[in-house]
């Protein structure tokens, strides 16, 4: 088979070492991971949350996340209910927007040549 | 002028022709993703009309409840939370279909056949230990409700002007909702079924060769080798989701992303990249229809959620943390590439990975660049979902925990995974609090992104060439993918408002649970693991270690994250406990 690049290893070896990482990944996973994961302080127990709450830690953004959804729906309501006065487009909220903005315009302007 | 350098996450030239419109990955990227969109708007948006009807009943059964006393949350107030996140465009026949179609591989601990297969007699084994946990979690949640119901009967007997019996109902409620937290997690565990996830895999293989296959085809490219090229990536991409879905990986928080890339580079540094693969070695062009989706999730009523102490700390804090990392990076740290200084500094201070990406298509970063950020996002990320919680629980006043380090936790670290696992670890609404201040962060990408790609074609691209950049030639070099991508956020934005204006709630049910999740979602993991396989085959050791010398990047990492930490404890707590301590209170 021919390749691209890159490897500058002979056909024996690189087939070695990427079947050894393989199985090394493996063994982390099923075997030293696990082990680690008792002997890190508190890990087990965040594990144990995750596991019962359907919580996948490797989750990149938040539509990924159930969590955001039910905190997103409780919040609102909560504002919505509880605290209107807060809620929507009030002026310190819209104030908020309008600093992020200034902040990157100037910022950027700012920013070393 | 043109540039040509196949390192670089994203090339643009800097020259306009109509024909760049069918011609080009960056409008290709637009193309295919609007048409994912466009499919998703099909299918769904004619459910508006029931959908809004049955959240229309909901409100009348409940509100009157829900909105009894605004001493506590009522029972009714619960109930009808429950029963609009029920409400979802996608639990249609054809949602059903997408998700099993684009459904990566199953969760796995030690046997690695599970990722893709179950027998009949396995899902019923785990179904009937799921139900025998369940069960009394069930009874347990319906007794815990009799006497929720019987606490906020005494409290409302007295109108609820009593403040012990007020407490007394807001203590049973809350003993309710954990119970019933419980319950439904157990429950959602009976629902176990066999599978065999091999036919669907191969399916949505070849359909995601032919759909970029047309887009290289149209660019002048080879569409047979495209598509024999695409089968390797397409199983290197199925092997990063095989990883990233076993047990250990998911704890220590290992995602796809790092195993796509780690898979590449381990692939091209020891057996090679097969030649034939490489016509589908083509990062840019996965990585951008992948962005035009996510624009499509950034949703910008989402930031009104938790109100104007949680825009400060998602929104104020991040723009200030990026830009004094930069500022920092290149005055102090002198990190030699801007472009990988912009890199770190969106992963870190916005929400990693998916900022990572946009900011390095944004700002034109070599593949190693977003290589090395990924990475230093994983470690820390992994840390310091672990030592936040300790830290947290073992040093904040109790009544502080849930909301300033749920608050503290979602502005910091980094993947939304870990937020999650962490807040969860301290409690629900450390969790709902920590999860909404990232979602609000996720939604700063767009702008971030935005801004990145303007200072970058009008300033950085104009120091190096030298040139003085007029509009037209910031229209040239303006990397054209992000319009696509700001465009779908607009638009998808606009209409759910305009659902939620019809009835509140019909937004989330139609986008976020509609055309976002049955979906663009469904596709964009894998659009953006084919870009980091992509990024792997063509990356080599000796390249990425450039950038590592003199441990810079990780010097820059870490300032830029002490500073983050520090500000938005600072901010959240001004913010959560000083000016708004009566918004505080009704979370």
């Amino acid at each position: 088979m021919q390749t691209a690049n890159n490897t500058t290893m002979n056909k024996k070896k690189g087939w070695l070492v990427l079947l050894s990482v393989l199985f090394m990944v493996y063994i982390f996973g099923v075997f030293i991971g696990p082990w680690l994961q008792q002997h890190i302080f508190g890990m087990d127990e965040i594990v144990t949350v995750m596991e019962e709450s359907g919580i996948d830690g490797g989750a990149y953004y938040y539509t990924e996340i159930e969590g955001a959804t039910d905190g997103y729906a409780y919040l609102d309501q909560s504002l919505q209910f509880l605290a209107p006065e807060h809620y929507g487009l009030t002026l310190p909220f819209i104030s908020g927007i309008i600093i992020c903005l200034l902040i990157l315009y100037f910022g950027f302007r700012c920013l070393p040549r | 002028m043109a540039e040509k350098n196949g390192d670089q996450v994203v090339v643009d030239v800097g020259k306009w022709e109509w024909s760049e419109m069918w011609k080009k990955e960056d409008w290709w990227a637009v193309w295919l993703g609007f048409f994912i969109l466009l499919m998703g708007v099909i299918i769904y948006f004619p459910q508006a009309g029931k959908l809004e009807q049955e959240l229309t009943a909901i409100e009348a059964k409940y509100a009157a409840d829900a909105q009894k006393t605004d001493k506590f949350r009522t029972i009714g107030w619960h109930q009808l939370n429950d029963a609009k996140k029920k409400v979802k465009a996608k639990d249609i026949a054809v949602g059903k279909w997408l998700s099993n179609f684009a459904k990566k591989t199953h969760s796995w601990s030690t046997n690695p056949a599970n990722a893709f297969f179950m027998s009949e007699s396995a899902a019923t084994a785990k179904k009937e230990k799921a139900v025998a946990k369940a069960e009394p979690l069930k009874a347990a949640a319906a007794e815990a409700l009799v006497v929720a119901q019987a606490a906020e009967a005494k409290a409302e007997t007295a109108g609820f002007a009593n403040a012990q019996l007020n407490e007394e109902a807001k203590t049973a409620i809350a003993n309710w909702r954990d119970t019933r937290l419980k319950a439904s997690k157990a429950q959602s565990k009976t629902k176990a079924k066999p599978y065999n996830q091999i036919g669907w895999l191969l399916l949505l293989g070849a359909s995601f060769a032919v759909f970029f296959g047309i887009g290289m085809k149209a660019m002048g490219k080879s569409f047979t080798a495209f598509i024999i090229g695409f089968t390797f990536i397409w199983l290197v991409s199925v092997l990063s989701h095989f990883a990233a879905t076993q047990a250990t990986m998911k704890a220590y928080g290992v995602g796809y992303a790092f195993w796509a890339i780690f898979f590449g580079i381990l692939i091209s540094n020891t057996v090679g990249t097969p030649k034939f693969a490489m016509p589908a070695v083509q990062t840019e062009f996965y990585i951008k229809t992948g962005l035009v989706l996510l624009g499509a999730s950034i949703l910008f009523e989402k930031i009104i959620t938790i109100g104007t102490a949680g825009i400060f700390v998602a929104w104020v804090v991040t723009p200030t943390v990026w830009l004094v990392t930069y500022y920092v990076g290149q005055k102090y740290i002198k990190i030699p590439s801007k472009r990988l200084n912009a890199t770190i500094c969106s992963d870190m201070s916005v929400c990693g990975v998916s900022a990572a990406i946009a900011t390095a298509a944004a700002c034109k970063a070599k593949k190693e660049e977003l290589t090395l950020s990924v990475g230093l996002s994983l470690v820390f990320t992994s840390i310091m979902m672990i030592v936040m919680p300790a830290i947290i629980k073992t040093t904040f006043p109790v009544d502080k925990q849930l909301i300033l380090g749920g608050a503290w936790m979602g502005g910091t670290i980094d993947a939304t995974g870990a937020v999650a696992a962490a807040g969860a670890f301290l409690g629900e609404k450390a969790l709902y609090v920590a999860a909404t201040i990232k979602m609000i962060q996720n939604v700063l990408i767009g702008v971030m992104a935005f801004a990145v790609a303007i200072y970058f074609t009008t300033r950085v691209e104009a120091e190096e060439t030298g040139k003085k950049v007029g509009a037209m030639e910031i229209w040239y070099r303006f990397p054209k993918f992000v319009i696509g991508f700001i465009a779908a956020s607009i638009v998808f934005s606009l209409i759910y408002t305009s659902f939620n204006n019809q009835v509140a709630g019909l937004g989330p049910a139609m986008i976020d649970q509609g055309v976002v999740k049955g979906m663009g979602d469904l596709f964009r993991g894998w659009f953006f693991t084919l870009s980091f396989v992509s990024i792997g085959l063509a990356t080599n050791f000796r390249e990425l270690k450039e950038h590592l010398v003199g441990g810079k990047p990780l010097i820059l990492y870490v300032f830029g994250q002490s500073f983050n930490l520090c500000l938005t404890l600072l901010v959240a707590y001004i913010m959560f406990y000083v000016v708004f301590p009566e918004l505080t209170a009704t979370i």
